[in-house]
């Protein structure tokens, strides 16, 4: 004989129609979890890899291994990518859990194995030169992004401290030319005595200089010049 | 004389997808010690405790086909049951209460012979004392110590029912023990020999 319970049990089934929800339904949850987990994956490695090209590109171009001063050093920060890595390794972290077995898993467990995996995977990308084509797709295509990070472009994009890059518009003479930086200001550039002659000018080549701002004007005198490598 | 076959588990679970008055063996079977496993996390009610098991058995009806047959039967029915009566806590934003009076003895015996608690369990320090220091024992304690010192389960069976690692389940155990032997000294009960 079935108890009181059983029977309510069976009599609301009956009344509600209540029947089990199909198996595909978790078989669909399951996979969605382990798609998060990968995604988070992927991206954290796109995160890493974009972190990676910041930091050599940066050095790539002749910056100073100890930057110039604090702010400077708070700016080399990439904190668009730390945030975006972070993000995801929670994100994969949470998903992990969800999924079958993944709550056997201690916190640290999958959170180092996450990081792992995304830094081994982040420098396959990085070496790929994924890390590149991401950092210049968000640099064109997501309003923002070029303001809150600080690339090379930028570091050489400062002549209140003796920084300036940008392309030849026009030339006087070997010693005196004008420039338009990477930020589309115009700037007129006087090549100091000491290296007058170890540069030739050449219209609409890339260059980097080392120098002085001539307050007020825009007048920028080089100490030394070199081609800008992409 | 009639000679019923006792199903297992997974064979009544199979036997519900074509005939769903076969679940009515699955609640016969788990009524009682789920009853208890309720009462024990707080719900007190009677009338409480009845809502919440029958919303229990429809969850677990509803969600047969999440069942996984690598995990014992009786651990997912917990793990549903566990978190269907602290949803019903939250629902009701009530503070669970603490376990009957019947089960403290029986708690004790359990943490005797597990731990050094001995001297706890064999002078029967009053049990509205040691009720009042089980009260000011956090949820997260309390619901491992339950688990493990009444309703007896392993610690791999703890980790399945209450989704986390084995290591965190030993952990919390531990830390229980030790928020509990420090309340109850709070209140002058010695629990070393």
């Amino acid at each position: 004989m079935n108890s009181d319970l059983s029977n309510k049990i069976i009599d609301q089934i009956d009344t509600k129609q209540i029947v089990p929800t199909p198996r595909w339904h978790f078989i669909l949850m399951r996979i969605f979890f382990w798609i998060f987990a990968i995604l988070s994956v992927i991206v954290g490695s796109f995160a890493i890899s974009v972190m990676l090209f910041l930091f050599s590109d940066y050095y790539h171009h002749g910056l100073p291994l100890i930057p110039h001063d604090v702010a400077e050093a708070l700016l080399l920060i990439p904190y668009v990518w730390l945030i975006i890595f972070a993000s995801f390794i929670l994100i994969g972290r949470e998903s992990i859990k969800h999924t079958k077995k993944g709550y056997q898993y201690r916190l640290y467990t999958i959170i180092l194995a996450s990081v792992f995996l995304n830094i081994l995977l982040g420098f396959v990308l990085y070496f790929a030169g994924v890390g590149k084509q991401t950092h210049e797709f968000f640099n064109n295509r997501i309003p923002f992004y070029n303001s809150a990070t600080y690339d090379s472009r930028d570091a050489w994009n400062r002549p209140i401290i003796g920084r300036l890059a940008g392309i030849i518009v026009s030339i006087k003479d070997n010693n005196n030319f004008s420039i338009i930086d990477f930020g589309g200001h115009i700037w007129q550039v006087k090549l100091a005595t000491s290296s007058a002659g170890t540069f030739v000018p050449e219209a609409s080549s890339t260059i980097r200089m080392s120098g002085l701002l001539e307050p007020p004007s825009n007048l920028f005198i080089a100490n030394s010049v070199v081609e800008w490598e992409e | 004389m009639s000679t019923e076959i006792i199903k297992t588990d997974q064979e009544l679970v199979t036997a519900t997808f074509s005939d769903r008055h076969a679940f009515s063996k699955i609640v016969e079977r788990y009524e009682v010690p789920i009853r208890r496993y309720v009462k024990r996390l707080g719900c007190k009610d009677n009338n409480d405790t009845d809502d919440v098991l029958q919303e229990i058995f429809i969850k677990v009806f509803v969600n047969l086909n999440d069942y996984d047959p690598d995990l014992k039967f009786s651990s997912w029915l917990y793990r549903i049951a566990h978190n269907e009566t602290i949803s019903f806590f939250r629902k009701k934003n009530v503070r669970p209460n603490v376990l009957n009076m019947e089960d403290t003895e029986e708690f004790f015996d359990n943490l005797a012979d597990d731990t050094d608690f001995v001297e706890l369990a064999r002078k029967r320090y009053d049990a509205q004392i040691i009720q009042e220091v089980l009260t000011t024992l956090d949820q997260k304690y309390k619901e491992v110590l339950v688990l493990r010192f009444l309703e007896e389960k392993s610690y791999t069976e703890i980790s399945d029912i209450l989704k986390m690692p084995e290591g965190t389940v030993a952990t919390l155990i531990n830390r229980g023990k030790k928020e509990l032997k420090i309340a109850l000294e709070a209140k002058g009960i010695k629990i070393y020999e």
